[in-house]
């Protein structure tokens, strides 16, 4: 009944996966899409060596995802398979050595395909560490992951609030926009727990009313959320 | 307070029945139509309820209101009657669901036959019924398929917002179930 989509990129994990599984090296060299104008290029840059397979991805907030931790979390992450320069044109690369895998070659599709969300995940982990560990302190986080769209976290003690601007095509979608988060709101009566929810349409949130990053104030809806220590932990 | 709650619900179910009595009388009383070429142009045959251009052809138009929300418009000529329905929009919500719904039949306005393409201003959905349409339906019947489909046009609309809050709330318990082990 429920569509829940998968965190990694399907398209990427079935590529690397026939990599590994298939003996046949045929020249590879695909561009792909995924979600919130992310591109993917992947591709065996030199016809000599198939064996080495040049995964790179292209999002126009990386710069601001790295500078807010993701460079030292991808290093963690992938280790010698992370560039330290990206491929042209693109922002961030990795390599991966068919025949000298860095680790088991069955982990690797999951690990490779989740290189959007390692790098999206960044900013968050940073925020939420800071507040498990009690060293948050107030400055506000922007993250521009789209073109028109921002989501925005502010540490506050232990708590954070979190932004999501949203773009609406058609006024008639901020209203239905308004009923599903009006039941949102409601599932706290019944369930404890949930994050309190607040929507505004076509106004800055209470939250962000002086913050000068804050885009898109006369076009978007800004749903806020307020997450605790005990979800973050 | 509660009971003034209970009693506005049954005053409000109250006046239902009285509304669409007065709009199936009104209509059986205007819907007495034959056929009267036109007067203006020749070897032409028009609704003179949609050209307007005599008033001799006309007669008064009669407005039947429910609330202020809810009315009925009946104008008659001759050869043809109007009868233009305001439908009941509680909140953003069902306006939109209106909107949508009343211009998704109005596209298939061919099939119902006595539909008009656009509603007239003021107005959320209007029929017009011809002499011709008279002489190939039942007279009767015709007038309980409008009296029924005032009556039903709110029941699909309830119904669709009953299904958009319980979808509504499907998602919303998905969602949560994240933050609450």
């Amino acid at each position: 009944e429920m569509i829940l989509l998968e965190f990694n990129n399907r398209i990427l994990f079935e590529i690397i996966e026939q990599r590994f599984t298939n003996e046949k090296r045929e020249l590879l060299d695909v561009v792909f899409a995924d979600f919130d104008g992310v591109s993917f290029h992947v591709s065996t840059q030199d016809g000599e060596k198939r064996n080495l397979v040049t995964v790179s991805m292209s999002w126009s907030c990386c710069s601001q995802l790295f500078q807010l931790g993701a460079q030292q979390d991808l290093k963690k992450i992938y280790g010698p398979m992370l560039q330290a320069q990206p491929e042209a044109k693109y922002d961030v690369s990795l390599l991966i050595d068919l025949d000298n895998p860095p680790e088991d070659p069955k982990n690797l599709p999951l690990k490779i395909s989740n290189l959007k969300r390692h790098v999206f995940a960044a900013p968050f982990k940073k925020v939420f560490g800071d507040i498990v560990n009690k060293s948050a302190g107030n400055q506000i986080v922007s993250i521009d992951y789209r073109g028109n769209e921002s989501i925005y976290l502010k540490p506050e003690g232990d708590s954070c609030t979190v932004i999501f601007s949203i773009a609406f095509s058609e006024d008639a979608d901020a209203v239905f926009a308004k009923v599903f988060l009006q039941e949102f709101a409601d599932a706290r009566k019944s369930m404890r727990g949930v994050p309190a929810v607040k929507f505004t349409y076509r106004e800055a949130p209470l939250e962000l009313e002086n913050f000068p990053g804050l885009k898109n104030v006369e076009s978007n809806g800004f749903v806020s959320m307020v997450v605790f220590d005990q979800h973050l932990n | 307070s509660e009971f003034h709650l209970i009693a506005l619900v049954f005053y409000q179910a109250n006046t239902l029945r009285p509304y669409l009595n007065t709009v199936r009388h009104t209509l059986d009383a205007s819907l007495c139509l034959r056929n009267f070429p036109s007067q203006t142009v020749e070897r032409h045959n028009k609704p003179e309820v949609e050209v307007q251009s005599s008033k001799e052809l006309l007669l008064n138009p009669v407005m039947i209101c429910r609330n202020e929300q809810e009315k009925c418009l009946i104008e008659s000529s001759i050869n043809s009657v109007r009868v233009s329905i305001a439908i009941k929009q509680a909140d953003e919500i069902e306006s939109i669901l209106c909107h949508k719904f009343t211009s998704f039949l109005m596209q298939r306005s061919e099939q119902f036959i006595v539909m008009r393409r656009k509603p007239a201003k003021g107005y959320d959905l209007s029929f017009l019924v011809t002499h011709m349409h008279l002489e190939r339906m039942w007279k009767h019947k015709l007038i309980d398929f409008l009296i029924e489909f005032m009556e039903d046009i709110d029941k699909e609309i309830s119904g669709m917002k009953i299904a958009i809050n319980a979808r509504a709330r499907i998602i919303a318990s998905e969602y949560v179930k994240q933050f609450c082990p």
